[in-house]
């Protein structure tokens, strides 16, 4: 076996993917896979520590950092831990700005992600931005197999054009496991965290403002808008699909809309 | 072809003939082959050789593809090969001008030494050398052995990616990359890395030290191989002449993709994640270099054991990770103190792993640009032994911001 590498993957990314089913061998990794094609079972993440908790009787931490394109969220154990982790978590409060390594790892019976870490240490600013920096090439390079693979270039010459097979293998199983992916909506997060001048489509346009627009306008027979129809107009827009759920969730909490029915929503 | 090329051909045949015959013979002749469409070239090895085979072609004169080819040369290698029943033998042949490869199907008794004249072969290229081929309508006869004595072996030019085991006489030139004394037994050894635009090899040589950062010629020099991996040898005898620095390949590789390449050496970029338990002070054999748990070694029994450090990282480029090791000098550099004032700490406080904490405050989470050579075990474990390590710096930053806002305009 080959030491799973540490990928360099944003939390944006990283939350919104799915685990893969065990095929039941015996000490099998746990891995995820990333709506950009990356199966992944261990991640290096650079960002602020924002929060640490201190569990069961000192005995068990957990906590979060943030990478400037959401949260990632971590846990160790004292029995399991690098004694240097341990002795890092309990001596050092957030804000901290931190590199991590740690395991993929599934929790709770909503399958809630974090990361059982392996290692973790303080870094600077410099380190910060070069994580960034291989962050964004290797998602850009996961956004060309994507693509190649979208435009039907066969599985071989991809290979003979240097592309790992893993990769390319990973990307296929995205692509026919996420129809909505949307290449675009990680594309303009990496040119936010670039600082490079993003094409504003929806220039000035609430979000919420525009799902609510969409709530109105797909509600056809006044039975209320099917969700199905929300998001398959959202994504047009340049949503990602977590996105759009938290904004419903949101109209929902703030009374804007209701659900008449299951999975179908009108304008309060 | 005009009456004055045909004048300067014959020229140039009476001049080699010294007047065994007329000028208007020469011409003649010239003219009758000529006639059948032969090269000129080969019709003035032709009229040589009938009138003066002493002094008919020479190996030095092969030059690109020639058919109708004779030539007698001494054979300085055979190998014979049974394919499909057929037996088919190569080797090298060579004259008092120089060397080429030759493969034959003919088959008749021919061993290392003979002498032979070739009648009726041809040459062709393959992978960018010249060969010579007698096909079975062709002629091999053995001649007196004494007839060819001195053997001048050609020089074979390549690029360095090309270059395979147990090739000879080769023409060189490469940038030194990296050199280090080893201690040889009667000579100085060196070995080092040598490189030009298309890949990197290991080198040794023998009694000769090169520069690391010039760019040499070396005529004479050939590959051997030793534990697997082919290495360029090379001795003070050999023709070796500074010449302009020549470019390299210096092209980042990614982990992954050593899996499937033949790669040695290679510049890598990636952050140590990890320093593992075992790196600190060792005890070696100071015979064999082992590293001992005692004072025995297994091959060499009770020997008093000589102290070393070795750093052993886990090192991640985001598609895979890899083992690396650095030894005594290198982690004097980056720890900053040097390798008695480590073994004071370390007997200053028994019991903890003082080196390694010292190397984690220095490289744990800490991007490097790493140039070094590659082992791969059991076709997967990834080892880099470093010849250079850099800090990541602003300024190398900077440029993969630049870089990747270019990728995205």
């Amino acid at each position: 076996m080959t030491r799973e590498p540490a990928w360099r993957i944003f939390a944006r990314e990283f939350n919104d993917s799915i685990v893969l089913e065990k095929k039941g061998e015996e000490k099998e990794a746990n891995y995820i896979l990333t709506r950009l094609g990356a199966k992944i079972n261990r991640i290096l993440v650079v960002g602020i520590m924002e929060n640490r908790n201190i569990l069961n009787e000192n005995s068990f931490i957990t906590g979060t950092v943030n990478d400037l394109t959401g949260t990632i969220h971590f846990s160790a154990d004292k029995n399991y831990s690098n004694p240097s982790v341990w002795k890092f978590l309990t001596s050092r409060d957030p804000p901290v700005r931190i590199a991590l390594v740690g395991k993929v790892r599934t929790y709770g019976e909503s399958k809630n992600l974090d990361l059982r870490i392996e290692n973790i240490a303080e870094v600077d600013e410099l380190m910060e931005e070069y994580w960034k920096l291989t962050a964004i090439r290797n998602l850009l390079y996961r956004i060309n197999i994507i693509r190649e693979l979208q435009n039907s270039t066969d599985k071989g010459t991809l290979e003979k054009l240097g592309f790992p097979k893993t990769y390319i293998e990973s990307s296929s199983l995205a692509i026919e496991l996420f129809k909505d992916l949307n290449i675009d909506f990680y594309l303009t997060m990496v040119k936010e965290l670039i600082g490079m001048k993003v094409e504003e489509k929806n220039e000035n346009i609430d979000p919420e403002k525009s799902i609510l627009d969409l709530v109105e306008k797909l509600d056809f027979d006044g039975k209320g808008a099917r969700y199905d129809d929300i998001m398959e107009n959202a994504l047009k827009f340049n949503f990602e699909r977590s996105q759009v759920d938290e904004i419903l969730n949101s109209l929902l909490d703030k009374g804007l809309i209701y659900e008449p029915s299951v999975n179908y929503f009108k304008i309060s | 072809m005009d009456d004055k090329e045909i004048e300067k051909y014959v020229e140039e045949i009476y001049a080699i003939l010294n007047g065994q015959i007329t000028k208007e013979e020469i011409k003649k002749l010239f003219n009758l082959w000529l006639s059948f469409h032969y090269p000129p070239d080969l019709i003035k090895q032709k009229i040589i050789q009938k009138y003066a085979p002493e002094k008919a072609m020479k190996i030095f004169d092969i030059k690109g593809e020639i058919r109708n080819l004779n030539l007698t040369a001494k054979i300085v290698s055979l190998k014979i090969n049974e394919k499909e029943g057929r037996k088919i033998a190569s080797g090298l042949l060579g004259d008092e001008t120089g060397t080429i490869p030759f493969t034959t199907s003919i088959n008749v008794s021919i061993k290392k030494g003979d002498v032979i004249r070739i009648s009726n072969a041809y040459t062709s290229t393959f992978n960018n050398v010249l060969r010579l081929y007698i096909p079975s309508n062709g002629k091999i006869e053995k001649l007196d052995e004494k007839m060819i004595e001195n053997v001048k072996y050609s020089l074979n030019s390549y690029t360095i990616d090309k270059l395979q085991k147990n090739f000879r006489n080769l023409d060189i030139k490469g940038k030194v990359l990296y050199i280090e004394e080893k201690n040889g037994k009667s000579k100085k050894r060196y070995t080092g890395l040598i490189a030009d635009e298309t890949g990197a090899i290991q080198f040794t040589s023998w009694g000769r030290k090169l520069e690391a950062g010039k760019s040499y010629r070396i005529k004479g020099a050939y590959v051997r191989e030793f534990k697997d991996k082919i290495s360029l040898n090379i001795d003070e005898n050999m023709e070796i002449t500074p010449i302009e620095d020549i470019e390299v390949n210096e092209n980042y590789l990614n982990l992954i993709d050593l899996l499937n390449k033949n790669v040695q050496f290679g510049n890598f970029e990636g952050v140590v994640i990890d320093v593992r338990d075992d790196t600190g002070i060792i005890a070696r054999c100071p015979i064999c270099g082992r590293t001992l748990k005692g004072r025995e070694c297994p091959e060499h029994g009770e020997v008093t054991p000589v102290n070393d450090m070795i750093g052993k990282l886990t090192f991640d480029d985001g598609t895979l990770a890899c083992t690396l090791i650095l030894n005594k000098s290198q982690m004097e550099d980056i720890i900053g103190k040097s390798f008695d004032d480590l073994v004071k700490l370390v007997i200053s406080a028994p019991g903890i792993p003082i080196v390694k904490e010292e190397l984690e405050k220095k490289v744990l989470f800490k991007p490097f640009s790493i140039f070094g050579r590659i082992s791969i075990k059991d076709s997967n474990r990834i080892i880099l032994y470093p010849y250079q390590i850099n800090s990541i710096e602003e300024s190398y930053v900077k440029k993969m911001k630049e870089n990747i806002q270019g990728m995205l305009q």
